[in-house]
């Protein structure tokens, strides 16, 4: 009985990590292009999430079928976000305070104009095959959290594939290493920049889709990820793809074990200590690019 | 006893030997140049001696007390300052402010300090420019300012790296004689590393050369020009 | 070693004038608006000494706060020491904990992203386990303070003597920052600013210095805690242990100048008469939609205004 128990625990961690993976994801690839700490990434999540919502309420659709047309939408708002904000960070050299600032701004715009259209009251959309369970003996496996994280897996599985061997993807991850390098090389840097920026908000278009059936959106529904995916992100050393992955898997074992065992707000309380602890002893992450 | 002392110090970076066991020594108001191919550890050897790097082997020795190791802002308030081939000023502070907050190591209050600055940027001929903003300088200015910034700490021995490249000879002239009234007036030493061979040998007492980290040659300079690898080492180009 | 007489003209001329002010028959809400003008600006300017000046950008000070707000509480609700006592206790608590994050942070160079990173974990941290422990600080209810109504126990009936507590702290604060900004200390600060291992170069223990700048900080902040508790008469993890509050400190500093004694005042008269009158007038909810402005100015200040509104102010009067 007590070992069903640890591994029920240690399934949910899984999927807990399988939801994180994609904001998280998301996030290094923004920071590893442009060293550009997207601490707004939350609030896209945010948007896509309100996008399925509406997209529910008006056209009926379910959050996994209006996939299609949120994902690309919040690529278009990455690239905007990218052109119109931050780009001009660097092209007139301000320094990184200005664009810690910058950022932190752009969470409050973002929550408050959401807060001012769609007020905060909490909103979700049912869907009923997300919240039942099928039984996988000895495991209880919510169904949307299943497909939550095997969606995850496979476009985490994509993008390693496509940073790998597409030419986009060689590029992105050429301008990561060395950004000079490819300027020389002849890489329209502004491009490749907007189209990750686009990249990494679809990607929290598609965990917006993949989230809705699972958790209540409201303006300020978004932060929290945020603060996970950093949290992961550090973890798993900041522009690492297969970090962000295994700092995801830590990041869910801890809530899930941790949530267990003790409690929710002490499993954040100990993600955090960890977070600390990392920043102080090896601030490049567990794993180095 | 030397008044600086460099035992046989070794620094590697991952499989790259920046200096093997290097010895050196500076005697009290001697000027001693430091010369070498790019790479061969000369900066390097300044970021060990001012506490930027620490050794892995060897130790370094101020007045007789070992100063291996010790934090660079320890070193330089024990009296050796260091200036930085790329010049680093306050870029967005005065050129007063500059040498204001050198000088205010030794001195208690802004006042004081500014006095002193005051007369430093006097000696160095930068007082027209001293409230410019120190970003905004020629570079031979701000070679100026990096010096007359170390000046301000009030130092017994200057660490000067590259302190004369992209001055013309006259300022590079002006220089010179300032170092040189320094060492008689106030009995400041120096360790000079220098790209302008021409200089630094008219100026030393005693040259030392590195190569690949390793120190090939080392006396006065008339000597040193002579040495059949030193100037193997130059291929070939006049050194004096 | 930081007082400097005299101090400077200006502030004494305006601090004179608001003694008098209580003199006009202002209702309650008007001096409502100014206790958190004062509060806030004194906040601001306690943060901007270690991440305006000292450059060290700490998007955690509401941890202090709450801490300042927490501990002589508890402190008076189980023990019934009065406030005035147990402040020394929450800035002691405050003065450790920033000690124990500042000193290894420091040292180890966390600089820049990281280290405001390093600060957003505090409150967060903090947060959570002022919630967990709900059996002794009440949890996400908060605790409410028990209404003495003694000067004793830090507790006036009318908000006039809220106000000249209030007065009192910023003149002290805003007088502190100008003697930094004036003394050696300040000039170091400076030069840690622009480069730090040229600091380092020049004699300047960076850490030390940074450490200084902290412990100065923190402690103001703490005490700013307790008079909000004492002010407000209610306090909750939420509020005081966030990150909006944290933001908020941050953003008021930034927008007024950060490097300037005078910067996180300017910027506390720009946003606080603003949220705290739109918060009358719309109601709490709608009330916080001050933080759109916020945001927005933030964003544009980062970008167009480096100087902050002060540096806009003296370009206008050149």
């Amino acid at each position: 009985m007590q070992s069903e128990l640890i591994l029920q625990v240690v399934v949910n961690g899984f999927l807990a990590a399988g939801v994180y993976m994609l904001v998280a994801v998301g996030l290094n690839m923004i920071y590893g292009v442009m060293r550009v700490f997207n601490y707004a990434q939350g609030e896209l999540l945010m948007l896509g999430m309100y996008a399925a919502y509406w997209m529910n309420v008006t056209l009926n659709l379910s959050p996994y079928v209006s996939l299609p047309a949120v994902v690309p939408l919040l690529f278009v708002v990455g690239l905007g976000i990218q052109r119109v904000i931050v780009a001009p960070l660097f092209k007139h050299r301000l320094p990184p305070e200005s664009h810690v600032l910058t950022m932190i701004g752009l969470i409050f715009v973002l929550q408050y104009s959401a807060m001012l259209a769609w007020t905060s009251d909490y909103r979700n959309v049912v869907v009923p095959i997300a919240t039942t369970s099928i039984s996988i003996p000895p495991f209880q496996v919510p169904i949307g959290r299943l497909i939550a994280s095997l969606a995850s897996v496979s476009i985490a599985v994509a993008l390693f594939f496509f940073f790998k061997y597409s030419k986009m993807g060689k590029i992105i991850r050429a301008t990561c290493q060395d950004r000079e390098a490819a300027v020389y090389m002849g890489i329209n840097i502004d491009r490749v920049e907007a189209i990750t920026f686009g990249i990494g908000a679809a990607l929290a278009g598609v965990a917006a889709g993949l989230l809705l059936p699972l958790y209540y959106v409201n303006p300020f529904a978004g932060f929290p990820f945020t603060i996970i995916s950093f949290i992961i992100v550090t973890l798993g050393g900041l522009g690492n793809f297969i970090g962000a992955i295994v700092g995801s898997l830590i990041i869910g074992m801890i809530e899930s074990v941790v949530g267990f065992f003790i409690s929710a707000e002490i499993a954040s309380a100990v993600a955090f200590t960890i977070f600390v602890l990392v920043l102080f002893l090896k601030p490049s992450g567990l794993f180095e690019e | 006893m030397a008044l600086l002392d460099i035992q046989t110090v070794t620094k590697k970076f991952g499989g790259l030997s920046a200096l093997r066991n290097v010895d050196l020594k500076l005697e009290k108001e001697e000027i001693v140049g430091l010369i070498g191919p790019n790479g061969s550890g000369k900066t390097t050897l300044i970021n060990v001696i001012a506490g930027f790097y620490k050794p892995d082997t060897g130790k370094v020795f101020f007045d007789g007390h070992e100063i291996t190791g010790l934090y660079p802002h320890e070193i330089a308030y024990r009296g050796i300052v260091r200036t930085f081939q790329l010049t680093r000023p306050f870029g967005n502070l005065s050129v007063l402010e500059n040498v204001t907050i050198g000088a205010l190591l030794k001195k208690r209050t802004v006042e004081e300090a500014e006095r002193e600055a005051l007369e430093i940027l006097r000696s160095i001929e930068l007082y027209e420019m001293r409230n410019s903003r120190s970003k905004d300088l020629t570079t031979g200015n701000r070679k100026r300012l990096e010096l007359a910034r170390a000046l301000a700490v009030g130092p017994r021995i200057l660490l000067l790296d590259e302190v004369l490249a992209g001055l013309t000879t006259s300022e590079a002239q002006s220089i010179l004689s300032l170092l040189d009234k320094l060492r008689r007036e106030h009995g400041v030493s120096f360790l000079i590393v220098e790209h302008i061979v021409r200089a630094i040998m008219t100026i030393s007492d005693r040259i030392a050369v590195l190569d690949a980290g390793e120190k090939i040659a080392e006396g006065k300079p008339d000597s040193v020009a002579a040495d059949e690898t030193v100037r193997a080492i130059y291929l070939g180009k006049e050194l004096v | 070693m930081f007082w400097k007489i005299p101090c400077p003209r200006n502030l004494l001329i305006v601090t004179v004038l608001a003694t008098v002010v209580p003199i006009l028959p202002l209702p309650s809400y008007v001096f409502h608006i100014l206790i958190m003008l004062l509060f806030f600006s004194y906040l601001s300017t306690a943060w901007t000494i270690v991440s305006g000046y000292g450059k060290q950008i700490s998007l955690g000070h509401s941890s202090f706060v709450g801490l300042g707000a927490y501990v002589p509480t508890l402190l008076l609700v189980y023990f019934g020491i009065t406030p005035w006592f147990g402040a020394a206790a929450g800035i002691a608590v405050s003065l450790t904990v920033a000690l124990l994050i500042g000193f290894p942070a420091f040292k180890f160079g966390l600089r820049g992203p990281h280290f405001s990173f390093a600060t957003m974990a505090l409150p967060a941290i903090l947060e959570s386990i002022f919630i967990s422990a709900r059996n002794v600080t009440g949890g996400s209810l908060g605790i409410s303070i028990p209404y003495k109504e003694s000067w004793v126990y830090f507790q006036f009936a009318s908000k006039i003597p809220y106000y000249y507590i209030a007065l009192l702290m910023w003149f002290l604060a805003a007088n502190l920052a100008f003697s930094i900004e004036r003394n050696w200390f300040g000039y170091y600060l400076m030069a840690i600013r622009e480069d730090e291992d040229a600091a380092g170069a020049v004699g300047i223990n960076v850490t030390r210095c940074k450490l200084i700048a902290l412990l100065l900080s923190v402690a103001l902040t703490a005490w700013g805690g307790v008079f909000y508790a004492q002010y407000n008469l209610y306090i909750d993890p939420a509020t005081l242990f966030g990150l909006p509050l944290s933001f908020q400190i941050a953003t008021t500093s930034t927008i007024g100048n950060p490097k300037r004694w005078i910067g996180p005042t300017i910027g506390a008269l720009v946003l606080v008469p603003f949220s705290e009158i739109l918060r009358i007038l719309t109601g709490a909810t709608f009330g916080s939609l001050s933080f759109l402005f916020y945001g927005a100015l933030l964003m544009i200040v980062a970008r167009f205004l480096p100087d902050g509104l002060l540096g806009l102010m003296t370009k206008r009067a050149k």
